[in-house]
């Protein structure tokens, strides 16, 4: 007996595709062995139950989930500096491609000028202290993000949402909102349990960023996006106080876990 | 037609134009959502698996190879990261406390199409990763096995045996289920 071709014919009649010929002799072999008779009957009634499972609607969240995700800073042309350097470093190594050494030599460009922005951004600044900021290139361990918890925002003519994702190397708490007046959010953690690592934002020339040892303080008037990347200093579970205020009144005053252990 | 539509709204999303990458996901996130259901079973966390699969198409568009089609690109991606979402879970824990057990007094059709539904949904839970991706591909959204190869970048022979010992496991554990009993 031909079990390869069996297989086949069953597939086939499964599909709706086999040919009357074909059937012919599938029924041959079925009337020889009821195991093939068995297996055909019962592949053909699995096949029908799952058929039964329903196509369901993705809830209506989801694409406003996405598109915030995909905020314009974050478009496909834009890319921060550390994929500029992996790609050059792929890029590199690919045949292909005759920009090799163009490549390399850019992302080398790239990543001197980056760091001497970083300087010289944070020298003149008293209100950022650089031991709570190591620079705004993040891990690769940061592309295993886990999704934690969403709070929404919907009052005082602010919407947005307050995200959190977690993986064992890194904590992102990222606020989104859109406000027709001054908003002020406040964020306060334990530089015990936490480390600040960066923060990546919209860019408004509005936006006021303050940063000081366990405090950070955004404040600024309609759409923004930041993303807080804090470094996970132990295993447990670490709080962080965020509040939103707008004209004077608090929209969101939650105690949010970060860390490897929250969900 | 479909496909050339699709090449433009990459084409312009790599432009810098979210609406057309929105368009994208309205044309595609049913697909991705149910690929990501029957996948990991929980309606949130499909939802975020359906989300990062979106996320990451957006991120990986500009090396996205035109030759390939989009949508089993999206497939491809979608399926990756239902299989790193299961990883991080670690292992499934049989989903026995939202099944009825004993189907009592239910009646009507609806229900029992339902109940039917439900256990189905728990037996390909029982099934390994790697064959409930080719049934889910197979039975529940329709794929050819030359499109399910090149989703899952395996030899069209290897879907079709995996397909075969898919079927074969899950006809035991719906028939512990009372389920495909022959009359």
């Amino acid at each position: 007996m031909d079990n390869e071709r069996i297989i086949e014919l069953i597939n086939k009649e499964i599909d709706g595709t086999i040919l009357p010929a074909e059937r012919v002799v599938l029924e041959q072999y079925c009337s020889g062995s009821t195991e093939v008779q068995e297996m055909s009957r019962d592949f053909n009634q699995i096949a029908s139950m799952l058929r039964e499972v329903k196509h369901v609607d993705p809830p209506s969240t989801l694409k406003a989930r996405v598109m915030r995700e995909i905020a314009p800073e974050k478009a496909p042309h834009y890319q921060p500096l550390w994929q500029v350097l992996r790609t050059s470093v792929v890029d590199f190594f690919q045949p292909r491609t005759g920009f090799r050494f163009a490549y390399a030599f850019s992302g080398g460009v790239l990543a001197g000028i980056a760091l001497f922005a970083l300087f010289a951004s944070i020298s003149g600044r008293p209100s950022f202290e650089s031991g709570d900021a190591i620079g705004t290139m993040i891990s690769s361990s940061a592309r295993n993000l886990q999704l934690g918890r969403e709070f929404t925002i919907n009052a005082g003519g602010v919407s947005g949402a307050v995200t959190t994702q977690h993986s064992e190397e890194i904590s992102v708490l990222t606020v989104n909102f859109n406000a027709s007046s001054d908003v002020v959010t406040h964020i306060s953690y334990d530089p015990a349990s936490l480390t600040m690592k960066a923060v990546r934002r919209s860019e408004d020339p509005g936006d006021h960023l303050v940063v000081r040892g366990g405090e950070i303080e955004l404040s600024g008037v309609g759409n923004h996006t930041f993303a807080i990347y804090f470094g996970n200093i132990s295993n447990s579970v670490a709080p962080v106080r965020v509040t939103i205020l707008s004209s004077g009144n608090s929209l969101f005053d939650n105690t949010i876990a970060l860390g490897p252990q929250a969900r | 037609m479909p496909e050339q539509v699709d090449e433009e709204l990459i084409r312009q999303s790599l432009e810098g134009n979210r609406e057309a990458f929105g368009r994208l996901v309205d044309r595609y996130q049913k697909t991705v959502y149910n690929v990501a259901l029957r996948m990991v079973h929980d309606e949130a966390d499909a939802e975020d698996v359906a989300q990062l699969a979106f996320v990451r198409v957006f991120q990986k568009l500009r090396i996205f190879d035109p030759k390939y089609k989009f949508f089993s690109w999206l497939y491809r991606i979608t399926v990756n990261e239902a299989l790193n979402f299961l990883k991080q879970k670690k292992q499934f824990e049989p989903f026995d406390e939202e099944s009825p057990g004993e189907p009592a007094d239910r009646e009507g059709v609806e229900e029992e199409k339902e109940e039917l539904e439900r256990k189905v949904q728990d037996g390909l839970m029982e099934l390994k990763v790697d064959h409930r991706a080719v049934v889910v591909l197979k039975h529940l959204q329709g794929l050819s096995y030359a499109e399910i190869a090149q989703i899952l970048e395996i030899p069209e022979k290897t879907v079709k045996s995996r397909l075969f010992t898919a079927r074969t496991v899950l006809k035991n554990i719906l028939l512990n289920k009372g389920l495909g009993k022959h009359g």
